[in-house]
């Protein structure tokens, strides 16, 4: 509860920033909905659907690295990325999601092959910046700045990949 | 509304921004400015339509750091693209529907550019783990 909390008050305070930032004393209230009593199956399992997708991108990063050990100052910082994804779904969720997800199970490195595998992965985080986007637009509205912002991520690894 | 000022705001910004820029990375700017002033028309006509009348621009807004050089340019940039993508994310919070999807291209969009300018400012790393959270995580 703890998380969450605090994860309000920072929206709160990261609102605050900008407005004084533009010069703004508005009324305009940045703070939305409080943190639903229970969170819907749907949103949960939408939640989870993006966190497990995080771990198997977090997955293939490590696979690229190792292969290509010269990107990992590149790669690196986007695999932890993904990985703090997935910590901040399950603290919202209460509960760790379990990194051995169905999805898990579509091994990255047969489609990531020598001739791209940068380019696989930019298309990867193309395709799930979009069910991310997805997600955030059916979620309850205390979910969709985290995965809005999981979104945005992912788009722009796949701009710094190009 | 905060939406339609951080717009108004980083249209300005990118008028300084975009004289201190060379050639190469100029057009960055005017394409990163073309789009704020797609996204402040869109929200401006939804208001409109709602019979909201929109914040207007104010002739001025108070840059952060002073403008002199590409690199104070680039920095910049980054820093309008940041804060608008501040605003947006805040902005998923209390919409839904049409209007929740233009937040979140919003937020989208705006941490596709600070990463174009931080590649070209060759700042590393190019992205960050959460766009639109100023705080550090």
């Amino acid at each position: 509860m703890t998380v969450l909390q605090r994860s309000r008050r920072s929206v709160l305070a990261a609102g605050s920033v900008v407005l004084a930032a533009a010069g703004l004393a508005s009324g305009c209230s940045v703070l939305g909905p409080d943190e639903p009593e229970s969170i819907k199956p749907p949103d949960a399992d939408a939640l989870r659907a993006v966190a497990r997708e995080s771990l198997d991108l977090a997955a293939r990063y490590d696979d690229a690295i190792a292969k290509n050990s010269n990107e990992s100052a590149r790669l690196a910082p986007i695999r932890d990325a993904h990985r703090e994804h997935a910590a901040a779904i399950g603290r919202s969720l209460d509960a760790t999601v379990a990194p051995s997800g169905g999805a898990a199970a579509a091994s990255p490195s047969a489609s990531a092959g020598s001739s791209g595998p940068l380019k696989a992965l930019q298309s990867a985080e193309r395709a799930a910046a979009e069910r991310a986007t997805t997600a955030c637009l059916a979620v309850a509205s205390y979910y969709a700045p985290l995965i809005g912002a999981i979104a945005a991520a992912r788009a722009s690894h796949a701009e710094a990949l190009s | 509304m905060a939406a339609v000022v951080a717009e108004h705001a980083a249209i300005f910004g990118y008028g300084p921004v975009g004289a201190r820029l060379d050639a190469s990375t100029v057009t960055l700017a005017q394409a990163a400015e073309a789009a704020h002033r797609a996204r402040r028309d869109a929200v401006v006509m939804r208001l409109l339509q709602r019979g909201v009348k929109a914040p207007v621009a104010e002739a001025a807004y108070a840059l952060p750091a002073p403008v002199t050089d590409q690199a104070s340019a680039l920095k910049l940039a980054i820093m309008i693209e940041e804060r608008t993508a501040a605003i947006w994310r805040a902005a998923l919070i209390d919409t839904t529907g049409d209007d929740r999807r233009l937040a979140v291209d919003g937020l989208i969009d705006a941490a596709i550019r600070a990463t174009r300018f931080r590649k070209a400012a060759g700042v590393t790393p190019t992205t960050v783990a959460f766009p639109g959270r100023l705080e550090p995580n």
